[in-house]
């Protein structure tokens, strides 16, 4: 029911694109008459119709919303621009939601798209063309925010004008790391793996050895979730990394041309070693149908203490384990290799959420500076942290950034939680957080807290600390080119992709499972002349033609 | 003989096994929500809770009445259930008792019933359904959950048939001692329609306490969603890829497993308190209301 749903929406949104592009919607809250006085700022006043998805951990304070609240009021003082949300909806809604309104033709005058959205709408010529109000109304810090990131930029520009406010060119997230239980290392006199063949040796001592000292032989090597490669925790892309392989991203054949990372025969030789692992009982029997949330659980009962996840896992879900268990504690390495040559990062660079300007919108002019605003406030040497950024009022935090009407548009120009990083540690070796914006001064505090006992501070530690995620990105930054294999595109998903994509990318996963759960590898060539029959060559001529044009 | 007596007993042991496992399957679930939710946070978060709390605390539940956005959406669903029900009842008598007539005391009856059971084979669609609600201004309002279906027309055919059942006599001596149509419709044809007016109203009920979807997409602001959307938000995975460039603090609330156990079952008690209630009706009703000719 609910896969029909969204085949219905996505249908739906594509065919009544044409009749509203078609139809004649007057947009209130456009106001003509209105222009802007030598400061910037619009008088009479004009409304911003716009829309918005809600957080789960956002709360407001008392006798604030959307619609009235530090931002809001910036907004009316100091640009003359009221914002009026059409509709606010939890996260997650927000794509079905914002498909429907665009299917009715019913749009605000700014709002976030996705990569497909984007492309619809420009090419229904629903959008407001940016260029010249961004190089006429930019700021200094607007602009370096969105220069940050050139292939975000580029992503967002067709025909060479700029349709759009690109979002964060921000692999961080997109990384994996191993992340190892160093009590039980201790336990069992072993070293932190440095190579994939000692990434093994520990494996089989954790699974053998009993490191959890219950005298049961319950523990297994590494996690996996059924997933595979997504949603980043108990991920195996540390091992196709360490066989250079690279499923799901489009990387550069010999020939120069592109051609995509899940058909390589790299990737035969980490299935091989997944499918030994299986058969050894390193990985768990039941990953098959284990998520995300069910191998937290292993984590937490302390049942597997290897793992390959993104940067974030400390705060989730391995904090649980460490609060569970007082003596747990897990360290964060970089990907390792299983020969001589360095193990790559696998990035799946996918912008997918941009700000745009409907083309009805009189003043496309007021986005730019919306964002402006937004940027002075929370960047610049007068920013306000307290107001605009976050606050902490007895026990809870108000996280005034959320109220921003651009989310999503541009990198951090002051260098967003690599920043904080940097920020944080200094503090920590100067023993003196003054200087500490709030965000970081609460990563500090909760480091500080968990030095002085309280243990729930650790996931911030391995996050932001010393011995933490970031630096082990800050080593891997050093040498992009030997840390990172990004993907070579970047563009809006091709005519092929769109229809075949989703098709191929399950039987991707479900090939990949057979075989680690001991299928032939033969298996995996049947699955390469399929991939290539169902979509795969024409996807690949798509990709290499945009990149022809965009390299 | 014998060997009959054998047969038999072999077919009901093997029948009460397969019926009592799958009533396990449909129960055991509801029993495990309900120990996540009776546990301590710890002991969910290790996934060794199965059918029996671990760590017993009311904590979560606390947690979840003292919660405003729970209990907000809880008086909107309890507020769609007696609107809608109210509504849908009484469209459901009123379009039933013509179309139960026959053609010639009704002469363009089956024109009308085609013209609403045409409803149940094409509906409009999301979108035109969405633009209707849109543009007649119901958007965000609780009427823009009743009123789009207002007419069951699935109940509608329901009830039609068991006016039919009635017998006919019974309406044409009411008729005979003055009754018009109104009278006859509620002081004979309902008042003996009981059992099958119970069942409608328990699939009313139901349905109307289970939809999410429209609420998801005919409100405009979270404050406004009835219990299931809203308990939709709270159960959905989230996606963990794009939080990290996000607050990173939202990720605490991912293990939020006993509060989230604790709503979902919340959400399902009172359906599961009304229904014995009315199916107990229900059987009641059916022996009242048999026909004796």
């Amino acid at each position: 029911m609910a896969r029909w749903k969204q085949i219905m929406l996505v249908q739906l949104a594509a065919t009544v694109m044409l009749v509203t592009a078609c139809s004649s919607n007057s947009n209130e809250g456009n106001n003509g008459g209105s222009s802007t006085d030598e400061t910037g700022k619009f008088d009479p006043p004009i409304t911003v119709t716009a829309i918005r998805d809600q957080p789960s951990s956002m709360a407001f304070k008392e006798g604030e919303d959307f619609e009235n609240n530090n931002y809001t009021k910036a907004y009316l003082e100091e640009l003359g621009v009221k914002v009026k949300y059409n509709w606010i909806v939890p996260e997650d809604q927000f794509e079905a939601k914002l498909n429907i309104a665009i299917s009715s033709g019913d749009l605000p005058d700014v709002f976030r798209v996705n990569a497909s959205q984007l492309k619809q709408l420009v090419d229904a010529g629903m959008l407001a063309d940016l260029t010249d109000v961004y190089e006429k109304y930019g700021s200094e810090l607007t602009k370096k925010s969105i220069e940050m990131g050139q292939l975000a930029k580029a992503s967002a520009t067709f025909d060479g004008k700029l349709m759009a406010l690109p979002p964060d060119e921000d692999y961080d997230g997109r990384l994996s790391f191993l992340w190892v239980r160093t009590d039980w290392l201790n336990k069992l006199n072993l070293q932190p793996p440095k190579t994939f063949q000692e990434l093994e040796n520990v494996m089989r001592a954790f699974k053998t050895q009993d490191p959890d000292g219950n005298g049961k032989a319950d523990t297994y090597g590494i996690a996996l979730t059924k997933d595979l490669y997504g949603n980043g925790v108990g991920v195996s892309s540390g091992v196709f990394s360490a066989f250079h392989a690279y499923p799901g991203i489009w990387i550069e054949g010999a020939d120069g041309k592109l051609v995509n990372g899940s058909i390589q025969p790299e990737v035969k030789a980490a299935l091989a070693k997944l499918q030994e692992w299986y058969k050894e009982g390193l990985i768990d029997r039941e990953f098959g149908v284990k998520d995300s949330n069910k191998v937290g659980e292993d984590f937490t009962a302390g049942k597997v203490g290897v793992n390959f996840g993104a940067l974030w896992n400390s705060l989730w879900p391995l904090q649980d384990s460490v609060t569970n268990n007082a003596q747990a504690d897990w360290g964060v390495w970089p990907l390792v290799s299983a020969d001589g040559q360095p193990a790559k990062n696998s990035v799946n660079i996918e912008f997918d959420r941009f700000t745009v300007a409907n083309k009805k919108m009189k003043n496309p002019e007021a986005l730019i500076q919306l964002f402006n605003l937004d940027n002075e406030k929370l960047f610049s040497g007068n920013a306000d942290a307290t107001k605009f950024h976050s606050e902490v009022v007895g026990d809870k935090t108000y996280e005034h950034f959320f109220e921003r009407v651009v989310m999503d548009a541009g990198s951090n120009p002051v260098g967003g939680n690599f920043g904080h990083y940097k920020k944080v540690t200094a503090a920590l070796d100067a023993n003196d957080p003054a200087g500490l914006n709030p965000e970081q001064k609460g990563y500090y505090d909760k480091i500080v807290s968990f030095n002085g006992g309280d243990r729930a501070g650790w996931g911030t530690l391995r996050v932001f600390g010393h011995d933490s995620s970031y630096k082990v990105i800050e080593e891997m930054y050093k040498d992009k080119t030997q840390s990172l294999e990004i993907s070579k595109f970047y563009g809006a998903p091709t005519k092929t992709m769109v229809e075949k994509k989703a098709t191929l990318e399950k039987m991707q996963l479900e090939t990949f499972t057979k075989i680690i759960l001991g299928a032939s590898l033969d298996t995996f060539d049947k699955f390469v002349e399929d991939w290539k029959s169902l979509g795969g060559d024409q996807m690949t001529t798509e990709v290499n033609d945009w990149y022809a044009t965009n390299k | 003989m014998r060997a009959q007596l054998d047969s038999r007993k072999v077919f009901q042991t093997a029948n009460y096994t397969f019926l009592i496992g799958i009533s396990l399957l449909c129960i055991l679930p509801f029993i495990h929500v309900l120990a996540i939710s009776l546990s301590s946070k710890t002991a969910a978060a290790a996934g060794s809770v199965l059918f029996w709390p671990v760590g017993f605390t009311f904590k979560s539940y606390d947690y979840v009445l003292s919660k405003p956005a729970f209990v907000d959406a809880l008086l909107i669903t309890l507020k769609r259930v007696g609107l809608g029900t109210l509504i849908n009842m009484f469209l459901t008598i009123l379009i039933a008792y013509p179309l139960a007539k026959e053609v010639r005391d009704f002469k363009y009856r089956t024109a009308y019933a085609w013209y609403f059971v045409l409803t149940i084979l094409f509906s409009g669609g999301l979108i035109p359904t969405y633009m209707i609600v849109n543009k007649t201004y119901l958007m965000d309002t609780i009427w823009a959950l009743i009123i789009p279906g207002a007419v069951p027309v699935f109940n509608v055919i329901l009830l039609l048939n068991f006016f039919r059942g009635l017998p006919r006599e019974l309406e044409e001596a009411s008729f005979v001692d003055g009754a018009g149509h109104w009278t006859v419709l509620w002081r004979i044809l309902v008042p003996l329609s009981a059992p099958a007016l119970a069942t409608i109203v328990l699939f009313t009920i139901v349905g109307h306490w289970n939809s999410w979807f429209d609420g998801l997409i005919f409100m405009n602001r979270p404050e406004n969603y009835p219990l299931q959307s809203y308990l939709q938000t709270v159960i959905i995975q989230q996606d963990l890829l794009r939080v990290a460039s996000q607050s990173l603090d939202s990720l605490a609330e991912v293990s939020e497993r006993t509060s989230k156990a604790a709503q979902i079952f919340m959400g399902a008690l009172p359906i599961l308190l009304v229904y014995p209630f009315l199916q107990k009706y229900f059987i009641k009703g059916i022996v009242l209301g048999s026909v004796k000719e």
